[in-house]
């Protein structure tokens, strides 16, 4: 393996985490700070195509291939792991830091990474490690739902490890690149991306285990599973139109479940299956305009949803709640978590001047250019409704809403590390919103696209400003206390979990009657031999002389019988009978 | 919880949707054909259906917070 190979981004990161083992607090803090603009560094440096291949096996696995498009990938998950490593320095645990790093790391390494079989290893390494960072908060409900996230992983990746095994052995490619002949091979494989990003039906477990991850833990649970998904569908799939209507029920989806909400930070999880749902549209829709979307608006989504997650971090770390309806009133209490929440808010909402602006709207321009007019309409409706989740709501429920409950009084600031953190990402929302020409010479194809007119402007504030007049006035019917709604996972959690308790209670009992039987067989059988040739046993007797002379005549008798019957016929035999 | 509609932000949101229906009428450029108002009518009558529709879906699938543990 050679050295560029081993300096590879997502193998800097992995090796951090061997340092996280330090004992030392202020060890970790430099490694936390220092590791992830190593490799930042490092992934510039290197100029784009394959770095060496591995070979095992037959295979030759393309460990360090550098593309546009993962690049800037990469780039936004090494600033999440950076900030989000910095944010989470002071209170999360060891445990959680470096399952959080070495999740972090096969997420880099499969957006730097040449073939399907290579993708695959980092992809699993993936859930099991981000499965750890959930279970890293000690609770019932999250080693239930660390459980639930694991096994709809695994089964995402057993689908699509089918489904490279297929599509190899009809002879198509496991280089990287867009698959494109249709096959069920194919269609595995993309079933296997689209589990991790929370496509239907399995849209449920973004907010059924993040919510249950830690304050910190949620924080680098976001950035990555659902954006490497992203990256992967771009480079394997882009263009497929069946990927447009999953996007779109994503994005409803998100914008539904989050207006019946109570926990905060579950609406900001169903907030990222709204985003993510643009992003897999504008990997259906295809086309130059709508990759760049994608690709923009997934680097814009990690860094706000970053901020957002760190803001509901700190209330929860200062305050223990996170329910909307325990919450309010918090602005003043946590000043610095407040502006840098409402940046977040504004560029989640494409709010002038901040990142979501400049990169949803090259969604939007692509399906209009490509005189998708329902998918356009849909989207833009999605886009206004994201002021139902982590627009307006997320920041109203938490901060601005009168005071609900007396753990409010206890609300602070975060300490200066985890401020620090905080105030970056917000800055890197605000920046990319104010030099758009910067950002998109980074993107995998050239964009002559201007966001900065004044149609443009007034049409985005004319989406979102009655959107958030309508927020405000179904208020109150549309905050539920102390419910949830269902979704598919009910099928998971009832009638599945019971058939699996009742299937194996009853293949118990049936192993258990069939080595009763077994056994009980055995000592029969046992019993019998011994009864028959024991030392005791009749066929074990010394038999007398006349007894085997008896024997032996009775059996000469039945030979001669035997011998007679065998050389004549029945008919001569009935005859002889009959008269003698 | 208060679950009255809170006036402050009622207010402002409704200014400023009132004031934008107004720089909607100034003659800025356009790309192409353009409707007066035409976003605030997707973004009022598309948020209304999902709101609608939310309260539909909280009502079918709305359960106690409990009702996995019980």
């Amino acid at each position: 393996m050679s050295v560029d190979l081993l300096l590879s981004p997502g193998f800097i990161i992995i090796g951090a985490a061997v340092l996280l083992c330090l004992p030392t607090a202020r060890w970790r803090k430099i490694v936390v700070g220092v590791a992830p603009l190593l490799a930042l560094l490092r992934l510039w440096a290197l100029p784009t195509g394959s770095h060496g291949t591995v070979a095992v096996a037959t295979f030759n696995l393309d460990l360090l291939h550098v593309t546009a498009t993962g690049r800037l990938f990469a780039s936004a998950f090494l600033l999440a792991v950076w900030l989000g490593g910095m944010f989470a320095a002071a209170s999360a645990s060891r445990r959680e830091l470096i399952s959080a790093y070495v999740y972090a790391g096969s997420a880099i390494s499969v957006t730097l990474c040449g073939d399907l079989i290579t993708l695959f290893l980092f992809w699993e390494a993936m859930a099991v490690t981000s499965a750890v960072v959930i279970w890293s908060a000690r609770t019932r409900a999250a080693w239930s739902a660390g459980m639930r996230y694991l096994l709809i992983h695994l089964f995402g990746g057993v689908i699509l490890l089918a489904g490279i095994a297929l599509w190899y052995s009809t002879g198509g490619s496991l280089q990287l690149g867009v698959l494109q002949r249709p096959s069920l091979g194919y269609w595995l494989i993309m079933a296997g991306f689209l589990v991790n990003t929370g496509a239907p039906p399995l849209s449920f477990w973004i907010a059924d285990a993040y919510p249950q991850a830690s304050p910190t833990g949620m924080v680098f649970l976001a950035a990555f599973t659902t954006k490497t998904a992203v990256y992967v569908l771009i480079s394997y799939f882009a263009g497929a139109d069946i990927l447009i209507p999953i996007g779109l029920y994503m994005a409803i989806y998100g914008a539904l479940y989050a207006l019946r909400e109570d926990n905060v930070r579950r609406i900001l999880a169903y907030s990222i299956v709204n985003q993510v749902g643009f992003m897999v549209a504008a990997v259906g829709i295809g086309g130059e305009m709508a990759i760049n979307g994608a690709t923009a608006h997934a680097f814009a989504h990690i860094m706000y949803k970053t901020v957002l997650l760190m803001g509901a971090g700190s209330v929860m770390l200062s305050t223990g709640e996170q329910r909307g309806s325990a919450l309010g009133g918090l602005a003043r209490r946590m000043p610095w978590t407040s502006a840098c929440v409402l940046i977040g808010a504004a560029a989640s909402m494409g709010v002038p001047l901040t990142s979501s602006f400049v990169t949803k709207s090259l969604i939007l321009e692509a399906a209009a250019e490509h005189h998708l007019s329902m998918v356009w309409l849909t989207l833009i409706i999605c886009s206004a409704a994201v002021v139902f989740n982590a627009g307006v709501r997320f920041p109203y429920l938490t901060l601005f809403q009168p005071q609900q409950s007396e753990a409010v009084e206890h609300g602070h600031d975060p300490g200066t590390l985890s401020r620090v953190a905080m105030m970056l990402t917000a800055a890197i929302c605000l920046l990319v919103g104010l030099f758009p020409g910067y950002f998109y010479t980074l993107l995998p194809y050239p964009s002559n696209y201007h966001p900065y007119n004044v149609a443009h402007i007034l049409e985005q504030l004319q989406l979102l400003l009655p959107a958030a007049l309508l927020f405000f006035i179904s208020l109150p019917l549309t905050t539920p206390v102390g419910q949830i709604q269902l979704d598919t996972d009910w099928l998971l959690r009832r009638p599945l979990l019971a058939m699996w308790h009742n299937g194996i209670m009853r293949l118990l009992a049936l192993g258990l009657r069939s080595r009763d039987y077994a056994v009980a067989s055995l000592v029969r059988g046992y019993t019998l031999l011994f009864h028959y040739h024991g030392p005791r046993g009749i066929l074990a007797r010394s038999w007398p002389t006349g007894s085997i002379a008896l024997w032996v005549a009775l059996m000469l008798v039945s030979y001669v019988i035997l011998f007679t019957l065998r050389s004549m016929d029945m008919a001569t035999f009935i005859k002889l009978y009959l008269h003698g | 919880m208060d679950n009255r509609v809170p006036r402050k932000p009622v207010i402002f949101c409704a200014v400023a949707t009132a004031l934008l229906v107004l720089a909607d009428l100034l003659p800025y450029h356009h790309e192409g054909p353009h409707l007066p108002s035409l976003y605030i009518g997707i973004s009022f009558i598309g948020c209304g259906a999902l709101i609608l529709l939310a309260i539909i879906i909280g009502w079918l699938v709305g359960r106690r917070e409990d009702f996995y543990e019980r």
